[in-house]
């Protein structure tokens, strides 16, 4: 009997869902409902990481399936004595998104720890993090010696967090109202809040079903190119997420197979679309993607780092670049996927700096990539022209537009301080971590890919998101700006703002916490 | 034929006097009872005080025996009930304004089918297409396309410039021998317009309406001393319903196209629709701003609001500022003698391209009609009937009145030719008159079997 049932007294376990809600005695909070349904989804990933280790026969089964069962329980207790209540507050949506990001990578954590990964916190959270906002960067000096189950799980943490825990939460949930689309847009990457469905949980679910197709697909074309099913599975996971992590210290290159690469640039290409707009195009409405402005840009971006890496680099700039080298590197880098297949860090010095130009930009809205987002971009520079206009026309009237799209006032000024904000979490990130030590190149790419959560970087970074070259304090300095840029920011400083705020109120006992 | 016009606002005013001048019995149903006063003052019809949506104003106002209703309030509801409403009662016509863009686009069709209307004007969207022929044929004043835009009745004022000023128009004709590509069908000086004559001197200033094959069209106005320019960068004030569907129109011509706007919300909602036009918020009398859209280095400057004054001012400082061809809309008829001491090159009337549209459709047998501003002379267009009296005949047979003049003639295979007394006519030609409104009758029986 849980405490839930007890306390209502009539309903069993399984049965009676709905019911179940309406019944008294439960306490009306969304941030431990969420959380608590978040956690018990991670529990069941760690659960199924330990069955894969055991088809290896491997030394981590049982450390992974109690450790899953343990976080599955306590997030299936915290969901089932909670509520979502009928009123959400914009707040209680951020703080809720927060949390469970905050509990995911906590919960995340904990496999690394038990299973002796690691040895310190700030490592595991970290390598916890950075699957979980599909980073992909790592702490782990020998990939190769780790069991398959930790392995597996370094994977499906990336695959959780790509389309996102509460997306999945919210296609879950019995009943979240109102407050489920402001879950969804605080957590889904870019600017966009499109509902596919008048109801949001359909919405949830149909970008969840997209998501999966993709990756069962694409994981089907790994296999059927060679590839082991664990590796199958484990490089589609990445893929699909934009995230980026491999089984091997040689990432994609260790397979050494065009055909591979061929199928992960293409894997990468469509998990950095919006899935939005590949629902609709399924569903015969393929307009809106082929009319996308964001779509143009976003292949015209890849189209010209591509051939600029590749004509600049063949001609002496550095060592030649192959072409599929240079596309297979510019889109993972735009999709801020990150894996890896050469030493890019050889080539000419321009074709570098437009990958760590690309690394915080990130790819189209609605996709898994992380980063600002193109759409982003494209709005600002129409904004920008805009108010170059306005000085010939002084009383000008012109709406920012998205191609022919026309962008709300008010979503172009949040779209502008998106990205002074984002500017000076990247700037300020890249200082903090040239105080620990490392140089400038080195500083400034592990902020940006930080914070687009692609993963590998330039200088010490250039071999698949190896992140060992930052000392500790920095690794906390990414592992902030992981969370900010999967985020997209304001959910975060807003959750801070609440807690910096009214904690102090708290502590006094002069208010409850909401 | 008893006509029952509903609404007595500019286009209904302009329909009644226009149809009664051809000797047709009126009847106006208007709500306002001062207009309603002030029009029976002013024209012979009949007046019914009440709202047309009530069957039995309607039977005031004679519908049993009606062979026509216009429903041309500023109320699509109104106008579409009356409709209805006059279809229940057996009237054979009705014409229905429209200011609804949506209800003119695929869907209303279906819409206005169900309603059994057979014509719908919009004077906003007639007048927006006569503004886009003048940007067209730029240097004119007035343009009006006939026979499927084969031919084109093109009015100018003529410049000091021209080879034509002191010459008459039989010696003109001799120097274009053996094929007249123009005719000249009107003339307009000192306020008063006749149906030239070969005796007729051309002066400066005359202001003239000729008829002219597409090709030649930019070749007369060249003749005429009119300055033509293609209207690439375009200052459209005022984004009403005329002014915004110029704007449209020239936007998707490419041209470079200024829009001012008075009311801050529509300036909003129009940058929206249109991408591609510098959209600028303000009064269109604020000389100002209008200088500092350098207004003095436009093309061609359209002053499209509803108000008259704003419109005259505007299209003046435009005028004094630049040498761009200027386009005024006028509401009230009475103001346009006035119009051109103010440099204005042409003034239109949306009451006058809606009226040509319900015209011709009046006139059942003919394509189109073109009224002009000025004056009572009309242009229409007849098919001639297999065993009319102008079947296989000479023009110079016709013997048509003084106050006819047959300008030109669309063979079956759509060629345009201008007419000479030389020319046969054959049952399924298509031929352009010019004639005042009393001698229409005549013209009709010549042509119809």
């Amino acid at each position: 009997m849980t405490l839930a049932s007890h306390r209502s007294g009539r309903v069993s376990w399984w049965g009676g869902r709905g019911e179940r809600l309406l019944t008294p005695g439960r306490f009306p909070s969304i941030v431990a409902n969420v959380v608590g349904l978040t956690l018990a989804v991670v529990g069941l990933g760690i659960v199924l990481a330990g069955l894969v280790d055991a088809i290896d026969g491997g030394p981590d089964v049982v450390v992974l399936v109690l450790t899953g069962v343990a976080i599955w329980a306590i997030g299936s207790v915290m969901w089932r004595v909670t509520i979502v209540p009928k009123q959400i507050r914009t707040l209680d949506v951020f703080m809720t998104v927060t949390l469970a990001w905050l509990a995911m990578a906590v919960a995340g954590a904990i496999p690394y720890l038990l299973t002796g990964q690691f040895t310190r916190v700030d490592d595991a959270l970290f390598e916890s993090i950075s699957g979980f906002t599909t980073t992909g960067a790592t702490v782990i000096a020998d990939i190769e010696a780790a069991s398959q189950g930790v392995l597996f799980w370094r994977s499906t943490t990336q695959w959780l967090g790509g389309m996102g825990v509460i997306v999945l939460v919210v296609a879950v949930l019995p009943t979240v109202g109102a407050g489920g689309m402001s879950l969804l847009s605080a957590e889904a990457p870019g600017p966009t809040d499109e509902r596919l469905t008048p109801r949001v949980r359909e919405t949830a679910r149909r970008l969840w079903a997209v998501y999966l197709g993709l990756t069962v697909v694409l994981a089907g074309a790994y296999a059927l190119a060679g590839m082991s099913l664990f590796d199958a599975v484990a490089h589609s996971f990445t893929t699909v997420s934009t995230g980026g992590f491999s089984p091997y210290q040689g990432s994609i290159g260790h397979f050494d197979s065009a055909v591979i690469e061929w199928i992960c640039i293409v894997g990468m290409l469509l998990a950095g679309g919006s899935f939005t707009l590949y629902y609709r195009a399924l569903k015969r409405d393929p307009k809106p993607l082929l009319r996308s402005t964001e779509l143009k840009v976003y292949l015209l971006v890849v189209a010209a780092i591509t051939l600029w890496a590749f004509v600049v680099s063949g001609n002496g700039g550095g060592q030649a670049a192959g072409f599929r080298d240079a596309l297979f590197t510019t889109v993972s880098t735009v999709t801020t996927t990150g894996f890896v297949v050469t030493e890019y860090g050889l080539w000419s010095q321009t074709a570098q700096l437009l990958l760590l130009l690309a690394l915080p930009i990130g790819a189209m809205a609605g996709s898994t990539a992380g980063g600002v987002k193109l759409v982003r971009v494209v709005a600002v520079a129409s904004f920008a022209h805009r108010e170059a206009l306005r000085q010939l026309h002084p009383r000008l009237v012109r709406p920012v537009r998205i191609g022919n799209g026309v962008l709300p006032e008010d979503v172009a000024r949040r779209v502008l301080g998106f990205l002074v904000l984002a500017l000076a979490i990247i700037g300020g990130g890249a200082f903090v971590i040239s105080a620990t030590g490392p140089d400038m190149i080195t500083s400034f790419s592990a902020s940006a890919t930080a914070f687009g959560n692609v993963g590998p970087g330039l200088g010490d970074l250039d071999h698949a998101g190896d992140f060992l070259a930052i000392p500790p304090v920095g690794r906390w300095v990414a592992m902030a700006q992981m969370l900010l840029g999967r985020l997209e920011i304001y959910p975060v400083i807003l959750a801070l703002s609440v807690v910096t705020l009214r904690l102090p109120q708290v502590v006094r006992g002069r208010r409850r916490p909401d | 034929m008893h006509v029952v016009i509903v609404g007595a606002g500019e286009v209904g005013w302009y329909l009644a006097q226009r149809l009664g001048a051809e000797g047709n019995d009126i009847a106006v149903v208007e709500q306002n009872e001062i207009i309603a006063a002030a029009i029976a003052a002013e024209l012979d019809v009949q007046v019914v005080v009440g709202n047309a949506t009530e069957p039995s104003v309607l039977r005031a106002a004679g519908i049993e025996r009606a062979d026509l209703l216009a429903g041309v309030t500023q109320n699509d509801e109104v106008n579409l009930l009356a409709s209805l409403l006059a279809k229940e009662f057996g009237v054979a016509q009705t014409v229905v304004r429209i200011q609804s863009e949506e209800l003119r686009g695929p869907l209303g069709t279906k819409l206005l089918a169900t309603m059994r209307a057979d014509v719908v004007i919009d004077p906003d969207a007639d007048t927006a297409d006569e503004i886009m022929e003048l940007a067209h044929v730029s240097g004119a004043d007035e343009v009006y396309s006939m026979s499927n835009g084969e031919l084109f009745v093109i009015g100018a004022v003529i410049g000091a410039g021209s080879p034509f000023v002191g010459h008459d128009l039989a010696e003109i004709g001799r120097s274009f021998e053996p094929n007249w590509r123009f005719l000249f069908g009107a003339l307009t000086r000192d306020g008063e317009t006749v149906i030239p004559r070969g005796d007729q001197v051309l002066q400066a200033g005359d202001h003239v309406r000729v008829l002219t094959t597409r090709d030649a069209r930019r070749e007369i106005l060249e003749l005429l001393g009119a300055a033509t320019r293609r209207a690439r960068r375009v200052m459209v004030l005022g984004g009403g319903a005329v002014g915004a569907r110029v704007v449209e129109q020239l936007q998707r011509e490419g041209a470079t196209v200024v829009l001012v706007e008075r009311d801050p919300d529509r300036a909003k909602r129009l940058s929206e629709r249109l991408p591609r036009v510098t959209v600028v918020q303000g009064d269109i009398t604020d000389t100002e701003l209008l200088s500092e859209e350098a207004v003095s280095r436009m093309d061609l400057v359209i002053a499209a609001t509803g108000d008259d004054a704003s419109n005259v001012l505007a299209c003046a400082y435009a005028a004094a500022e630049g040498d761009a061809f200027t386009v005024a809309v006028l509401h009230r008829l009475a103001l346009l003698p006035l119009v051109r001491q103010f440099g204005i090159d042409a003034a239109l009337s949306p009451r006058t391209a809606s009226a040509n549209a319900v015209l011709r459709h009046v006139r059942g047998g003919t394509a189109s009609v073109a009224t002009f501003l000025e004056s009572d002379i009309e242009v229409n267009e007849f098919v001639i009937e297999a065993g009319s009296a102008a079947d296989g005949l000479l023009v110079a047979e016709l013997h048509l009145p003084h106050s006819v003049l047959l300008g030109a003639v669309t063979r079956q295979d759509g060629t345009a030719e201008i007419v000479r007394g030389r020319t046969r006519l054959r049952a399924g030609d298509n031929v352009v008159v010019f004639s005042r409104p009393d001698a229409l009758g005549v013209t009709r029986r010549a042509f119809s079997a």
